[in-house]
């Protein structure tokens, strides 16, 4: 009977993030995340979250509705949400790897680790170098000792764009 | 989008231990680890202490992890450094991290051409009217070449449990076999062997290993080489082609370039 289910009281938490903003989400929504699920179990209907500013908490909670209605026919535009989300500057990125670590959600931690390691593969040390801002702390003489114990990684050619 | 405000921090720096590590576990080749590596003090020190090469080598090669020792080839270096063992510990991971990034790149370049690995023949343990049925002839996948029937033949033996060898040399110095083909000729009936078994192996003096291809190739040399691997006896049946699967992760990864096949024939006129 269709009328009784949706009458039935969705359980719901509440969320709030480091910067003191509360935000409602359904249970089975939030259970995704490790951490809130551990704390659901324990009773919790109120989740302080003092790791997670509220610019991330919003996008994870977006993520976190999107793959909660995961089905076999909205397959493809969860791909499309997701290439979508981590279609974002490196500051952002980490932002929100931290945030996701912190709260335990597996497959945001795998595609998020994945995205910036795909933004710094095939780069050059050099390159890399100027992306995170790291000054190079080696001597030229030390530089040349490693490109010479690992002459096999460094024949390629580099992609050495800075995005 | 916009990068122009950003302050892109040096993540490994910080960003938590494990998320940076989580990050770099996902390079998934083994040169972007080395650049990794070469990015500043720190990044080494993070890479090298956190096993990243190792890791993402026992990831692609799981039969990697039998690897009980590395030993360096210049052992003068070990001994003239008397160093303390905390220091000690650092130079091994220092070094694991040269052997396992450099042979995941070597097994990853040699896979590249994946299609055949085997690059010439070496010798047979006999060989019947040679060199019209010479091991060569086994190097062309058709059963003719120019009209004429190309298969090698032993000597033949009255003995149903005699063995015979062919040994190749494969075309790198490092190969990951996951399959062997055999073909048997195609004669009336089909002359397979009973069963077969593979070993791979290098020679026992690097000086044989450039004298390779100038042994007399119909004569035994079995005994100049060190066979490291010896696989199990498949039975074979009288059918055109026979492939071997190594079974599940157990790919034989070979160092050192010598394959052979050794063979119970069955007997036949």
């Amino acid at each position: 009977m269709a009328s009784t289910t949706e009458t039935k009281q969705k359980k719901m938490l509440i969320l709030k993030s480091a910067d003191n903003d509360e935000f409602e989400i359904e249970e089975s929504v939030g259970v995704q995340s490790e951490t809130i699920k551990n704390l659901v179990e324990d009773g919790f209907t109120f989740v302080p979250l003092p790791n997670v500013y509220t610019k991330a908490l919003i996008k994870i909670i977006d993520y976190l509705k999107k793959h909660a209605n995961k089905t076999d026919s909205n397959d493809e535009e969860i791909k499309t949400f997701d290439k979508d989300f981590v279609n974002t500057t490196f500051d952002d990125l980490f932002e929100l790897v931290s945030a996701a670590n912190y709260l335990h959600i597996s497959c945001l931690m795998n595609m998020l680790c994945q995205t910036i390691a795909d933004r710094i593969k095939d780069k050059s040390p050099e390159a890399v170098r100027k992306i995170f801002h790291i000054n190079c702390d080696y001597t030229p003489e030390e530089e040349a000792k490693i490109r010479k114990a690992n002459a096999q990684a460094f024949e390629g050619q580099f992609d050495e764009s800075l995005d | 989008m916009d990068f122009g405000v950003e302050t892109r921090v040096d993540f490994v720096l910080c960003l938590e231990n494990d998320v940076s590590l989580n990050i770099l576990l996902h390079l998934n080749d083994p040169a972007d680890v080395v650049c990794a590596s070469a990015v500043s003090h720190l990044w080494h020190q993070f890479v090298v202490t956190n096993e990243i090469a190792k890791q993402l080598c026992l990831r692609k090669f799981p039969q990697l992890s039998r690897i009980a020792r590395i030993t360096e080839p210049d052992l003068r270096v070990a001994e003239r450094k008397d160093v303390e063992s905390s220091n000690s510990s650092w130079e091994t991971l220092k070094r694991d991290h040269n052997v396992y990034a450099s042979l995941l790149q070597a097994i990853e370049t040699s896979n590249s051409c994946p299609s055949d690995c085997i690059g010439n023949a070496v010798s047979a343990s006999s060989t019947d009217h040679f060199p019209d049925e010479s091991i060569v002839n086994t190097l062309v996948s058709r059963d003719r070449y120019q009209n004429i029937p190309s298969y090698w033949s032993s000597i033949g033996h009255s003995d149903p449990n005699a063995q015979e060898t062919l040994i190749y040399k494969l075309k790198t110095d490092l190969c990951v076999i996951t399959e062997i083909n055999i073909q048997p000729f195609e004669g009336r009936p089909i002359c397979s062997a009973k069963s077969v078994r593979f070993r791979f192996g290098h020679p026992k003096s690097s000086r044989d290993k450039s004298d390779l291809l100038h042994w007399p190739q119909e004569q035994p040399v079995d005994d100049k080489f060190i066979w490291t691997y010896t696989s199990e006896e498949f039975p074979m049946r009288q059918v055109q082609l026979l492939t071997l699967l190594f079974p599940n992760t157990g790919d034989v990864i070979c160092q050192n370039c010598l394959f052979t096949g050794i063979s119970h024939w069955r007997r036949h006129e």
